[in-house]
């Protein structure tokens, strides 16, 4: 199972912030650095948990790879919920 | 050019391309008829398949296209509904039917372009309502309509349980069990309906057979006696009818299927009217056997001038002498064929007492 | 009683106003003074069309109320005859605010001060109203009190000059503040207290089509006895608040979401607390320099 974006998704940096947003749910959401980047790797390429895991455990190692692996189940979840992104076993 | 304000409307829908002669008064007229009547995003979308739409004077132009916006947002907005009512659906093994303007959608009837809703309709097996209805507050969603008398209004009488509004995005769903009231005098029997269901998505989405998708409109039309949306109604019915002409025995099957569901009545008028207002095409042998379900001229004379009126679209400059009578009379007579006498007259009166009544604030 | 028409271009939109009462056709012929009057004729397109007249005899008459009519239909709950003009204002702003989504529209006050747009967004009551006018009488120009219209192919601001409505202390605030401001009626027991319009300065209403850009965004609190005070807002949070104040911001989708991210991206944004109206002229003044 792959997670994707959504086409009606764009997100940006703006000042020292960062937003995104989707046509689907109609809301703008504020993200943190750790969201932020997670969405743009899945942007660049819908990947799967552990591909993404690793790639962010790389990035954020302060504290320990126990505490990127709960963030980012938080954030996958938080960006389910607001319509950012899907999980899909099709082949892309 | 040479057109009565009254059917500017109605040329402009028959055939856009004459828009292009209209003065900017008369286009000042025409877009008001048309976002009075809802089709003002439906027009756009017949200009702009004729590549006509950069031809359009700009002062009507940003209205166009304003129009435009709304409805391409409402449909992405409707993806995302549609989305989170399947999530529901997927608890309960039950195919998920949408009905009206949800059903163009997931169909990708020509008539979903440009069109706009306000809630979305589901059909589901009368035994297993209470079951949808539970999934779905279960999924955020909560009944409206709390009233005692509305709650049995709708649950002993109606053909759909009171609508239900979810708690985050106030969008609403309206849960169906017929097409009809239990009380209307001829009920279709919503088995036949289910058993010709056609599946539209690889995902659970599934719609009417097109000629019960006619059927439907025509009926929901036909038996309705509010015609805020008459003439946008009536325009689907000749987007679906010159859609579904293409498919092999449409017609028979249509013809056939009315009277499996004893809406004969209902179709004859779908027919009748989609060939007055907006010459549809619908072929003379099927014209000739409509007219049969339908031997009384007097009457016929009398439903024309009723219906010639309330069809119109909805905006003063297209009103002509007894459109607000006609209306009238229709709204009595829906509610007559929906409801025995017994029921009708206490439910008009209480009606009639809550309008007169009513608290006053202000916006 | 026979119906009086005028027809009005207010900002970018060509607008209709068709009264049989007396005091509306008076108060928009006094605060639109400045305003060019166009002639109804074939080659003419207007956008909107509005109708202030009593209902029908019971509540016309006997119960002396008055209804907004848009294009023939209303969607409101008749109002007591005495706010007829006002409820000519209020239904501007609906018909703009339901039909209009070729710009992006914010609920905010907007002025102007050498090429530069201050954007004063806030809830009712703020005070956001009584500072754009203050503002506006002390040399700064008036886009709008209400509305801020963004084109979103250009992410300028649009001017949309209209009698600002001043509440309350804030009509006797103004009042003294400028000897040149001209009122309208005032409407006392609306449901926000009593209430008044401020004529647009001469010079906003002729430059009405002279557009500008944003260059800052300010949240404006009233607290009585605050010390006057400026502190920088986040900008991610800017336009969040901004798109909660906007009337059509979720129908404009992605191109909504990046105009004004665009606007915020090129503007200061502030959250503002005063109680003081002359400190706060200062501090927006000396801000513009």
């Amino acid at each position: 199972m792959k997670f994707f974006v959504y086409q009606e998704v764009v997100c940006r940096q703006i000042g020292e912030d960062y937003l995104a947003y989707s046509d689907l749910t109609s809301e703008t959401i504020s993200l943190s650095y750790f969201a932020y980047a997670t969405l743009n790797y899945l942007i660049t390429e819908p990947m799967n948990h552990s591909k993404l895991l690793a790639l962010l455990e790389k990035f954020f190692n302060e504290g320990g790879n126990d505490r990127v692996s709960m963030e980012l189940k938080v954030t996958l979840n938080k960006l389910i919920e607001h319509g950012v992104i899907y999980q899909s076993s099709e082949v892309c | 050019m040479n057109i009565k304000p009254s059917n500017l409307l109605v040329s402009g829908i028959i055939n856009p391309a004459i828009t292009l002669k209209f003065t900017l008064k008369q286009w000042d007229l025409f877009i008001r008829q048309a976002r009075r009547s809802g089709v003002l995003a439906r027009f756009s979308y017949m200009l702009e398949e004729k590549e006509l739409l950069e031809k359009v004077p700009k002062e009507a132009l940003i209205h166009i296209k304003s129009s435009q916006t709304y409805a391409k947002q409402m449909a992405i907005s409707l993806q995302w509904e549609i989305q989170c009512i399947q999530k529901v659906f997927d608890q309960l093994e039950l195919p998920l039917v949408f009905l009206k303007g949800t059903a163009y959608t997931v169909a990708h009837n020509v008539v979903a372009a440009g069109r706009f809703f306000s809630d979305v309709d589901i059909l589901v097996p009368e035994d297993r309502i209470v079951e949808v209805e539970r999934a779905l507050i279960h999924g955020g969603w909560k009944s409206t309509h709390l009233d005692a008398y509305d709650q049995r209004f709708y649950r002993e009488w109606m053909h759909e349980i009171p609508p239900m509004e979810h708690v985050k995005r106030h969008t609403s769903i309206d849960v169906h069990h017929n097409i009809l009231p239990k009380t209307s005098r001829f009920c279709p029997n919503p088995a036949l309906l289910l058993a010709n269901i056609v599946k539209v998505s690889d995902k659970n989405a599934w719609v009417l057979s097109p000629e019960d998708r006619v059927i439907h409109s025509a009926t929901h039309l036909f038996h309705e006696g509010e015609f805020d949306h008459g003439f946008r109604d009536l325009s689907d019915l000749d987007l679906l009818l010159k859609e579904f002409n293409t498919i092999e025995l449409f017609w028979e099957n249509l013809i056939n299927r009315a009277g499996e569901l004893d809406q004969q009545l209902p179709l004859y008028y779908a027919l009748r009217y989609t060939s007055l207002f907006f010459q549809t095409p619908v072929p003379n042998f099927v014209l000739s056997v409509s007219k049969q379900w339908f031997p009384n001229k007097v009457h016929e004379v009398s439903m024309d001038w009723l219906f010639c009126r309330a069809l119109m679209p909805n905006h003063p400059s297209c009103e002509i002498f007894g459109t607000g009578f006609a209306r009238w009379v229709l709204y009595i007579r829906s509610h007559w064929i929906k409801m025995p006498f017994f029921l009708l007259v206490p439910h008009l009166c209480r009606k009639g007492w809550l309008r007169l009544f009513e608290q006053e604030e202000q916006d | 009683m026979k119906s009086k028409g005028i027809v009005l271009q207010i900002g970018p939109f060509t607008v209709s106003l068709e009264s049989s009462i007396d005091s509306v056709i008076e108060s928009v012929n006094k605060l639109y003074a400045d305003y060019v009057l166009l002639e109804d004729n074939s080659s003419l397109f207007i956008d909107f069309y509005i109708k202030i007249d009593r209902p029908n005899l019971f509540r016309g008459y006997i119960q002396s109320q008055v209804q907004c009519y848009v294009d023939g239909k209303t969607p409101f709950k008749p109002l007591p005859l005495s706010q007829a003009y006002p409820f000519f204002e209020w239904g501007l702003n609906w018909i703009i605010a339901s039909h209009v989504h070729y710009y992006l529209l914010v609920h905010a006050a907007v002025i102007e001060k050498n090429g530069d747009v201050l954007i004063l967004c806030g809830q009712p009551g703020a005070g956001k109203s009584t500072l754009c006018a203050a503002l506006a009488s002390k040399g700064w120009r008036l886009f709008s009190d209400e509305m801020a219209i963004i084109d979103l192919e250009s992410n300028e601001l649009v001017p949309f000059v209209r009698p600002v409505s001043l509440k309350n202390k804030a009509i006797n605030l103004i009042g003294d503040l400028s000897s040149d401001a001209v009122f309208g009626e005032s409407y006392p027991e609306t449901t926000k207290g009593t209430l008044s319009h401020m004529k647009p300065m001469k010079d906003s209403v002729l430059r009405g089509n002279e557009r500008a850009f944003c260059k800052w965004v300010v949240f404006p609190q009233y607290k009585p006895e605050a010390e006057t005070s400026l502190r920088s807002f986040p900008k991610g949070e800017t336009v969040i608040e901004l798109a909660k104040n906007s009337f059509n911001y979720n129908l404009l989708g992605k191109q909504g979401f990046n105009s004004l991210c665009n606007l915020v991206e090129r503007s200061q944004c502030y959250k503002f607390e005063y109680s003081n109206l002359n400190e706060a002229i200062s501090l927006f003044d000396e801000l513009s320099s």
